[in-house]
């Protein structure tokens, strides 16, 4: 954890158009003196802030600040002088306003979840035998969640560094919020065991009854991390390249989400419940 | 119990059947009307983002409604095929238009904001300006012209209608039939009253599109414009009209082309992708739970066509994060299963029945499979309702209709399947 947040701090987040507003252009030519072409015309226009990048098969992408759609068609206008079979594959902008919605909107999502899975959890173990607290579940919960976000945000961020289609946008958040729905998934199949024994065996000594629910469900678990990790990664290698990045992000997410699962959840039920408080 | 498993079963082929008549796009029932809706990044196309300026608006909501249809006629001008046009919060318009080609001339025609003025004749001396014809702009209309203080804020609307001329012999004439709002009813009595036998011009974004001769005063706030050539330019007349009454300026905050090809290539890609996934889980699933995992797999295709009619039904738009979002619920599917199998191998190696273990691995395996895919669905539905924007939409709803399908399958299929093998003479067959 202490990891990521060293890396998500030294490397930053390599920010989508989504989250910081901007155009991307992505065009199709087999001009060799494309990149260079592309290069002078946005030099005279903007003299920083625009980024051009080779992609595969004779794609080439920009990345500008907001365009209107005069400018838009300004530009399109000018690089076809020199670029004949100039073929406009994807163009996307998004305006400050937009942004900043978004940027609201998906902290917004975020906490509302993590607040309906504390509620949800404390009310499904509402009838967790005494000493325990379903409330502790629900809390633990959330901190194996955390947990599970910050470690994937760390890698994004990292792997961001060093790959440029590595962004955060809006299916990132969607990313995140699947994880936590799948940690959430995995925590509550061990809680539920754990449960079940607490109430089979009272007065054994929760660190066993904790240590004997997660043995017993964890061929489940990895079971199951297994066949969704295969499905990504099938979406990963042949899914189109537009969502390579939130396929990614989940293949890091859930395998990290089951680690959690097993090792940190419970853990920290464990601990908490042993405080003497 | 066995009668009860038998009319369950019949109760499993019959929902099958029907999703299967939805899912084949051939199939005589309802596979051709009802059609799957793809999203843009799937088939190409443009969506744009407009933000309207409700400073001046009274009424915001009425004016958003106006404002989407106004650009739904002019879209409907454009000729595009089955274009989308929705609001999202308060003031926002997101046009989604499919396979559209000529994007920058679209937005020009979709982002105008038309100003409607009616104006009287002046003199030059006296501030007035020429002004040339709105259609042809090379023809500069006689006379100068000024401002009044009515303008398409107080109309109410305009229509075509056919007025007989007095003259039996003469064809009945396209008129152009509008109506003002009280406020309206007043300026325009008073502009008709001062300018008699005078010219009255309909000014959009500085040009003439119509220059009456006012013949009467007009105090009803009702008005025919005549002097069409034809139909077609009443209905022209008609529609600028209209359309002027939009005082909401809006501006386009966001766009996203994508092209034909790139999003054929993801759907495409996502297919694949799809069909292989399943294809290795299926794989996974039989090589360790044997037949319990045939079962699974069954279930699972039986899944997969149910929330592939439902999907057509709600209707839900299929988007990258769409496809993901049902991809997951794939998963989340087959993790039921798993914790269901797991828990009878348990139950079995406690030296239950195979019935009793089947029916104990259901009931104790249910409530972890109940609490984690609730815990899901409030996911969902949370993420639905907050982020309101397009992908993270489509993957909640998605995914949401997937789990709730799945708690279906993956109980109520395979449970119904393995008892009923069970309770049958090949009960040798089942492995967990």
């Amino acid at each position: 954890m202490v990891l990521s947040i060293v890396a998500i701090a030294v490397f930053g987040l390599r920010l989508g158009i989504d989250y910081k507003g901007g155009t991307v252009i992505e065009f199709k030519s087999t001009n060799p003196d494309k990149v260079a072409i592309v290069n002078s015309i946005l030099k005279d226009q903007y003299s920083s802030g625009y980024q051009v990048k080779e992609g595969g098969n004779n794609t080439i992408v920009l990345r500008l600040p907001v365009l209107t759609a005069e400018e838009h068609v300004q530009f399109v206008q000018k690089v076809k002088v020199e670029i004949s079979d100039y073929n406009e594959v994807s163009y996307d902008t998004v305006g400050p306003t937009i942004s900043n919605d978004l940027t609201n909107k998906s902290i917004l999502a975020v906490i509302l979840a993590s607040i309906g899975i504390i509620t949800y959890i404390a009310y499904a173990f509402r009838k967790v035998p005494r000493p325990l607290s379903s409330w502790k579940f629900g809390a633990s919960a959330v901190i194996a969640i955390i947990h599970d976000l910050l470690i994937t945000t760390g890698a994004v961020a990292v792997i961001g560094h060093f790959v440029p289609w590595m962004e955060v946008d809006a299916l990132f958040v969607t990313a995140l919020l699947t994880i936590m729905g799948f940690s959430v998934h995995d925590t509550i199949v061990v809680y539920d065991r754990l449960r079940e024994n607490f109430i089979k065996n009272p007065h054994q000594d929760i660190e066993l009854t904790t240590e004997e629910s997660v043995n017993q469900t964890l061929a489940r678990s990895i079971n199951t991390s297994m066949t969704v990790i295969i499905v990504l990664l099938s979406l990963f290698l042949l899914g189109g390249q537009s969502v390579k990045h939130f396929v990614l992000t989940l293949i890091i997410g859930i395998f990290f989400g089951t680690y959690s699962s097993i090792f940190v959840a419970a853990a920290i039920v464990v601990r908490w419940h042993k405080k003497p408080s | 119990m066995h009668r009860n498993l038998w009319i369950t079963f019949g109760f499993i082929i019959i929902v099958l059947a029907l999703a299967v008549m939805l899912v084949i796009p051939k199939s005589p029932l309802w596979g051709q009307k009802v059609k799957a809706l793809l999203g843009l990044d799937l088939v190409g196309g443009t969506e744009l983002i407009y933000q309207a300026d409700l400073t001046q608006s009274i009424d915001k909501i009425k004016d958003m409604n106006n404002l989407a249809s106004v650009f739904r006629n002019r879209i409907d001008q454009l000729g595009v095929s089955e274009p989308t046009i929705s609001t999202s919060g308060s003031d926002k318009i997101i046009i989604e238009l499919p396979g559209i080609k000529n994007i920058d001339d679209a937005i020009n025609k979709i982002g105008e904001t038309y100003e409607l003025v009616f104006m009287e004749e002046s003199t030059s001396d006296a501030g007035g300006v020429a002004l040339s014809d709105y259609y042809d702009p090379a023809y500069q209309y006689p006379g100068f012209w000024k401002a009044t203080d009515l303008s398409g804020r107080q109309l109410k609307g305009a229509d075509i209608t056919f007025s007989g001329g007095n003259d039996s012999a003469s064809k009945s004439e396209p008129v152009v039939s509008i109506k003002f709002d009280n406020a309206g009813t007043q300026k325009f009595a008073t502009l008709t009253k001062n300018n008699l036998q005078k010219r009255i011009a309909i000014v959009l974004d500085n040009k003439i599109v119509s220059a009456p001769t006012v013949q009467t005063e007009i105090t009803n706030g009702e008005a025919v414009i005549t002097g069409s050539k034809d139909v077609k330019e009443a209905q022209k007349l008609a529609s600028r009209l209209n359309e002027g009454m939009l005082p909401v300026p809006a501006k386009l905050i966001g766009q996203q082309n994508v092209g034909a090809t790139l999003g054929q290539d993801s759907l495409k890609n996502s297919m694949i992708a799809g069909i292989v996934g399943l294809v290795l889980i299926a794989s996974f699933m039989i090589a360790y739970y044997k037949t319990s995992g045939v079962v699974a797999v069954l279930a699972l295709i039986v899944y997969s066509i149910i929330t592939m009619a439902l999907y057509k039904l709600i209707p839900v738009t299929l988007t990258l994060a769409g496809i993901a979002g049902f991809v997951l619920s794939i998963g989340m599917a087959i993790d039921a299963n798993i914790l269901i199998f797991e828990r009878m191998r348990e139950e079995l190696a406690l030296g239950k029945t195979l019935n009793l273990a089947i029916a104990d691995g259901f009931k104790r395996a249910f409530t972890s499979v109940k609490d984690s895919n609730l815990s899901s669905i409030i996911t969902c539905i949370i993420l639905y309702y907050t982020a309101g924007s397009g992908p993270v939409r489509g993957f909640a709803l998605t995914l949401g209709v997937g789990i709730i399908v799945s708690l279906f399958t993956a109980i109520t299929v395979t449970r119904t399947v393995l008892l009923l093998i069970a309770n049958s003479r090949a009960k040798g067959l089942i492995h967990v």
